[in-house]
């Protein structure tokens, strides 16, 4: 079975994979979104037990997927950190040494909303010293405007993150259930959160019988597969 | 209000009584038609008989059981059985329960006549079996809504008060996953565990009912509409889930049931 989506954009063939990320063959890169790195030990800063490990693992997922399509650019859109939690000895020591293993990868980073929640220099001399560019919200790369909020109804075709969006499925038997999806509307595809630890906010509900239709838009779910919801 | 299994007693003592022809005192006699009608469409459930019953709708294969058991043993045994016929064949049923019986709605068409009999009048193994069913359903995540709120991991902020930017949000359910995945053996969790073990499934009242089940005798009925009994649990809302399938297949499977609605 294929378990993966293709979806054209701006002329731009774009694979929509399982896990949460895109695949841009065209300029050999992959493009992620709101990794909230650090977000469980902003919650340990608050005295909100959640457990360690969800930042490894984000590390580790990305090294997979580099590891797996052997791109030279990783293309973050927005929310690669929650906020200045992230920015602990031990966790930069694990940031830097990751980054040392992909020093072949160009990263490249749109800066999101919570990234903007770390003290400014620090947040600039990390993403220095981890080589990590910004690209300017809202400027494009080859036909594409890479953004963290969508702005939907451009005339350009736009990228974006931010929403996390996540679609409600009903089938028979009563039943439900709630996923991450790839959201294509308004000439903006929006990415499913790539983090461990993020919620989600539920951009439709498809029932079988009340098939409510957003106006344009197409919606591609994400379990093991990436498989688009028809007549969305 | 829960029925206890005391009251749950008394009633099939009635409806014994009803089964014999005898309705006594005005309440019988005013449900008396209903009674007949139960008694005409399927059986009437008694302290010697065990109903199920089975039924195809639009919305899939439905089986109804009536062990008069109280909602909470219900509601063990509901998930006890899917469970076990979980382990059969993959399969994702929707369960709705009340004082005197249960549903198991299911897409797929399953043998219910043999499984339910098969399932439910077995004792062994019940602690495991019930401790897996937890982990394929909902209810943990459910119980565990609560005890995220006492041990302040989710603050719904004061009555009348508007919470503050300090405090940071994630839901119950976000945390239950993340806790699962990278700290299982955090004892929140087991907590909810245990709750729900101790307070909604009352295993040593399940034990009991699946005793006191095996000495009655099983009558199956194949119903074309749902009959008295039937009906409440039918259209009941508040439901539980559990599945033993891969969540890929039953995604691809409504996905489908979306094509095909989608083809004229």
């Amino acid at each position: 079975m294929n378990t993966t989506a293709t979806v054209e954009i701006g002329g731009e063939t774009l694979h929509l994979l399982p896990h949460k990320a895109i695949w841009w063959p065209s300029k050999n890169a992959l493009i992620v979104a709101d990794i909230h790195l650090g977000k469980a030990e902003s919650f340990r800063h608050l005295g909100v037990p959640v457990p360690e490990g969800t930042t490894p693992e984000n590390l580790a997922r990305l090294s997979h997927l580099l590891h797996t399509y052997e791109v030279q650019h990783l293309i973050v859109l927005g929310d690669l950190f929650h906020d200045k939690s992230v920015f602990t000895d031990a966790r930069i020591a694990q940031i830097s040494k990751w980054r040392a293993q992909h020093t072949e990868v160009a990263i490249t980073l749109v800066l999101g909303n919570h990234d903007l929640k770390a003290q400014r220099n620090q947040l600039l001399a990390q993403l220095q010293a981890w080589n990590i560019s910004i690209h300017l919200e809202g400027q494009p790369l080859g036909a594409l405007v890479l953004l963290h909020e969508p702005k939907f109804g451009q005339t350009q075709s736009c990228l974006a993150g931010h929403l996390h969006p996540v679609v409600r499925l009903k089938g028979f038997a009563k039943d439900n259930v709630r996923l991450p999806c790839f959201w294509l509307s308004e000439n903006t595809l929006v990415l499913p959160a790539f983090g461990e630890f993020t919620g989600g906010y539920l951009v439709n509900t498809i029932d079988r019988t009340s098939n409510k239709k957003a106006p344009a838009s197409r919606c591609f779910i994400v379990t093991d597969a990436v498989l688009e919801i028809p007549n969305f | 209000m829960p029925l206890s299994s005391e009251l749950a007693t008394h009633m099939l003592n009635r409806l014994s009584q009803a089964h014999r022809g005898v309705f006594e005192g005005p309440e019988m006699q005013l449900v008396k038609p209903l009674l007949q009608l139960q008694s005409h469409w399927s059986t009437l459930p008694s302290r010697e008989s065990l109903v199920i019953e089975a039924m195809q709708s639009r919305e899939g294969h439905h089986a109804f059981v009536y062990p008069f058991a109280g909602r909470h043993a219900h509601i063990g045994l509901a998930s006890l059985i899917a469970w076990r016929i979980g382990q059969l064949q993959a399969a994702t049923f929707s369960i709705a329960v009340n004082d005197y019986g249960f549903e198991l709605l299911t897409t797929d068409a399953l043998d219910w006549q043999t499984l339910i009999p098969q399932t439910l009048l077995n004792a062994d193994h019940l602690l495991d079996d019930l401790l897996q069913s937890l982990n394929s359903g909902e209810l943990a995540q459910r119980r565990f809504r609560e005890i995220a709120r006492i041990s302040g991991l989710v603050f719904q902020g004061m009555p009348g008060a508007a919470k503050s930017s300090r405090q940071v949000q994630a839901s119950s359910s976000l945390f239950f996953e993340v806790f699962r995945k990278y700290d299982p053996d955090n004892e929140l969790l087991a907590q909810s565990h245990r709750e729900v073990l101790e307070q909604e499934l009352q295993i040593d009242r399940l034990r009991d009912s699946i005793k006191a089940m095996q000495q009655r005798q099983v009558f199956f009925n194949e119903i074309k509409q749902a009959t008295p009994f039937a009906f409440p649990l039918m259209v009941e809302r508040l439901r539980e889930k559990l599945s033993t399938e891969k969540l890929s297949d039953r995604v691809a499977r409504m996905v489908q049931a979306l094509e095909a609605a989608a083809t004229p």
